[in-house]
């Protein structure tokens, strides 16, 4: 999967959750921070992305907490540049 | 075996979303509109599951005056919030209730899931026992074990109790349930300590610093339930149909456990059913666990929608364990002296 791909993998996924069009995402988007994506709809989210792209999300990690909300490094984790236990706490 | 009636006790004490966001630092909008909860109740402090168990099954003898006590043989409770460690709740609540003592008692200890298993238990020592008469109580006050800040538990759960009268005789019939479990997944929603493994006390522990406050609270990893209940529920619907020989089409109604709004929501559009036929019904209780599914019978009941209905009640949650039966309700279903 290329980084674009990946990219309109979420577009997808972001399109089904929120159930309309017309939200602005960029690579350095966080979906999380700019709370496109409330706590119950990450949790949707995740669940069609992995649908869409056959990858799955650790059940036992904070995803947040990672960073993996933020566009860029859930296209690396789509695309196997880097795997969960490659990110790091934002702090 | 079937369910003659059901009656429900709830706390006074009510807490709005207002007092449940300060506590949590949570969003009073968010806990209204995706978890669909505008208040619940909780036991006050010096307030038990016991009392509120008593409370439901006083208005059960109230609601049927045809019920003597000493006529009651079976009396199980659901719960994993017990009054005591020792002994089991229905003990408690038999003598309380002046049940004879010959009336067979003991607990379930199961959460979400714990009123579909209770129903098949009850239905299968009643056959065996030839038991004519049975009450199953539900009763889990996650207020006892909620952390006062923890956003996750306390925007959604509220504490309730329930009775449910089942008579040999008459009444709506149980089904055949499909169940399961899987264990793997019990982690995410656990109470750590206060069990044998970080024990209050004990030989080997009286000297030993007690455990993290937090461990004793009920913790929940929402992201696992929800991937849990999407996974799990729609098999478990589709063997229990299967089991019962059924199809989604002959259902009236999916009385699922109201684990939040946002989440049946999700279940209801996965699995392609009506809305109308799917009753989301927690504003003014949270999820009250084991309470839920017989909540909603009791209110769907009392409003006289019941007659005639083939409903199919599933439980999930805690274990991770599941549950789905079908109950046949009234009119041409309520064939005295069946099963």
């Amino acid at each position: 999967m290329t980084q674009q791909e990946a990219i309109n993998s979420i577009t997808l996924a972001l399109r089904k959750v929120l159930k309309r069009d017309g939200f602005e995402i960029s690579i350095d988007t966080d979906l999380s921070d700019k709370k496109i994506l409330d706590s119950l709809d990450r949790i949707v989210f995740l669940m069609e992305l992995s649908e869409l792209t056959g990858k799955e999300f650790s059940e036992d990690v904070d995803l947040v907490k990672i960073g993996l909300f933020k566009v860029a490094n859930l296209a690396d984790y789509l695309t196997g540049a880097r795997d969960i236990n490659q990110f790091f706490p934002n702090v | 075996m079937n369910i003659r009636d059901i009656a429900i006790a709830l706390p006074a004490q009510r807490l709005d979303n207002k007092t449940i966001a300060r506590w949590t630092d949570g969003d009073e909008d968010f806990i209204k509109n995706k978890i669909g909860v505008e208040s619940r109740a909780f036991l006050r402090e010096d307030e038990s599951m016991i009392d509120l168990s008593l409370q439901a099954c006083e208005k059960l003898f109230e609601q049927n005056r045809d019920l003597a006590r000493d006529q009651i043989g079976l009396l199980i409770v659901v719960t994993q919030n017990p009054a005591y460690k020792i002994p089991h709740s229905s003990a408690i609540l038999q003598n309380k209730l002046e049940l004879s003592v010959n009336t067979a008692c003991f607990d379930i200890n199961l959460g979400c899931s714990g009123y579909v298993y209770a129903l098949s238990v009850a239905r299968a020592l009643m056959l065996a026992e030839k038991i004519e008469e049975a009450v199953v109580v539900t009763c889990d006050p996650y207020s006892k074990i909620m952390g006062k800040a923890d956003y996750e538990t306390c925007s959604v759960f509220g504490d309730a109790a329930t009775a449910t009268r089942l008579s040999a005789s008459r009444g709506a019939v149980i089904g055949r349930m499909d169940c399961g479990t899987d264990g793997a997944g019990a982690h995410h929603l656990m109470a750590k300590a206060g069990g044998s493994v970080t024990p209050h006390t004990g030989i080997w522990h009286a000297n030993q610093a007690a455990a993290e406050q937090d461990d004793y609270h009920v913790q929940m990893n929402g992201r696992a339930i929800f991937n849990f209940m999407m996974k799990r529920v729609p098999s478990s619907v589709e063997a229990c149909l299967q089991e019962n020989g059924l199809s989604l089409d002959n259902i009236d109604y999916f009385f699922f456990h109201q684990a939040s709004r946002y989440l049946i929501e999700n279940l209801r559009d996965k699995m392609n059913l009506p809305p109308d036929k799917v009753p989301i019904e927690m504003e003014n209780t949270g999820n009250t666990v084991s309470s839920s599914i017989p909540i909603l019978i009791h209110n769907f009941m009392l409003s006289g929608l019941m007659q005639n209905k083939i409903c199919l009640i599933c439980g999930f949650g805690v274990g991770l364990s599941w549950a789905t039966n079908i109950i046949f309700f009234g009119g041409k279903y309520d064939t005295a002296g069946s099963n």
